[in-house]
């Protein structure tokens, strides 16, 4: 009895020792770990609204203050929680919109910036996905993302489709990205993510202003 | 496994050959072929293990004589659990970059057999002292086993190698070389390689 008493209080105290040691490490880190995701995200922004070079000098602690001068949120009152953002000065109608989906196996998210002005992609950055590293993880490399820019956003093809993911290396008309060969469950799930993330923001803003 | 006591710098050195923890004993294998697919991520995780491995022997050695026989595993895996945690925060907080791109595989050493492993047979029965010594040992067979496979497989893979374009870009990656199954095949051929000169060894 003894014994067993003994076991049950050395395994709450080792217990207690060690939930206080992680618990104590994170205490003391939390707010530099919060301040690296808040800003890892306005950089994500910022690098949409062509304000941001991953090779420019700008220093970290800086990037809050760029992010609160340089844009504006917008918000829409039928879809409060989505996150929308536009330069602070000027009419553009320049948008930076977060999405977020099902990927080929964990939650996709990001960022993409649409140019209503001009009707094309003025960018595509990932924030947050679980793809196969090295196969459908290859859609957070800068080359991949390149492949949406510029794509026009306006124009529906005979499938309903905005924009179409292809074969890797045949997309040939302007409607068409090329995918990523060996990962076409992720290819579909972008291509399904984007253009919904497009039109359901496209009725969005033709139903308000701002 | 030879019961035997085995002290000192001799603890560490027996894991990296003679009783190394992948090829000897088949453990952390999972993780083995789950991170090799990249130089950057095998070195990173190798580091932690590392660590870990260190701290837990430590810990569990200096705890050895106290901990009641029934819980000695539940223990240990919080002793573990903790070390692992602590290195996934210390990342969090200092290398956001690196411990974004390794997003699991951090956490994922809590699971790594090779701990358990070393905790339970050996820092449970020898002093703190001769525990890290075989923990760093063990440490860095598991490196010496990872580092070689994750080097064949990055350029064949990607024609990169720690990030950079190592092979023309015209090269045609193999695709299976990321992917797990290949890292089966890279992790048997290099057991049969080095078990070819192992038995090389003892007919001498």
């Amino acid at each position: 009895m003894n014994e067993k008493i003994r076991t049950v209080i050395f395994t709450v105290v080792v217990t207690a020792v060690f939930v206080f040691m992680v618990s104590g490490v994170n205490a003391l880190l939390n707010d530099k770990i919060v301040a690296n995701r808040t800003i890892a995200r306005q950089k994500v922004i910022l690098r949409l609204f062509g304000l941001y070079q991953p090779d420019n000098q700008l220093p970290d602690p800086a990037i809050p203050q760029l992010f609160a001068s340089a844009t504006a949120r917008v918000s829409f009152p039928e879809k409060p929680a989505l996150e929308c953002y536009r330069p602070s000065q000027g009419t553009s109608r320049f948008f930076v919109v977060a999405f977020s989906g099902q990927g080929f196996w964990d939650n996709i998210s990001g960022f993409i910036a649409l140019d209503l002005d001009q009707g094309k992609i003025g960018g595509l950055e990932f924030t947050q996905h679980g793809e196969t590293p090295g196969l459908g993880g290859r859609i957070s490399e800068p080359e991949f993302r390149a492949r949406f820019k510029d794509k026009p956003i306006n124009s529906i093809r005979s499938d309903g489709l905005r924009l179409k993911i292809v074969a890797e290396g045949s997309a040939t008309k302007p409607d068409e990205v090329d995918g990523i060969t060996g990962a076409t469950g992720t290819s579909n799930a972008i291509e399904k993510l984007i253009n919904n993330t497009i039109t359901s923001f496209i009725s969005l803003n033709e139903g308000g202003k701002q | 496994m030879s019961a035997g006591p085995v002290k000192g710098v001799a603890a560490l050195k027996r894991m990296l050959w003679e009783e190394n923890p992948v090829i000897g004993q088949i453990l952390g294998i999972c993780s083995a072929l789950a991170v090799t697919n990249l130089v950057k991520n095998t070195l990173v995780m190798c580091l932690g293990l590392i660590f870990t491995l260190m701290m837990s022997c430590f810990t569990v050695s200096l705890l050895r004589n106290v901990i009641p026989r029934q819980v000695r595993m539940i223990i240990q895996v919080l002793v573990i659990a903790a070390y692992v945690i602590v290195i996934k925060i210390i990342l969090d907080a200092y290398l956001p970059e690196i411990s974004n791109e390794l997003g699991p595989y951090v956490g994922l050493i809590i699971t790594n057999c090779i701990v358990m492993g070393r905790t339970e047979g050996y820092a449970m029965n020898n002093k703190p002292g001769d525990a890290i010594l075989d923990g760093i040992g063990a440490g860095i067979g598991y490196s010496l086993v990872l580092l070689p496979i994750a080097m064949v497989r990055e350029p064949l893979g990607l024609g990169t190698f720690f990030g950079m374009q190592l092979l023309p870009p015209d090269w045609t990656k193999w695709n299976m070389m990321v992917i797990a199954p290949s890292g089966f095949f890279a992790l048997a051929t290099y057991i049969w390689i080095v078990r070819a000169f192992k038995a090389g060894e003892g007919k001498r």
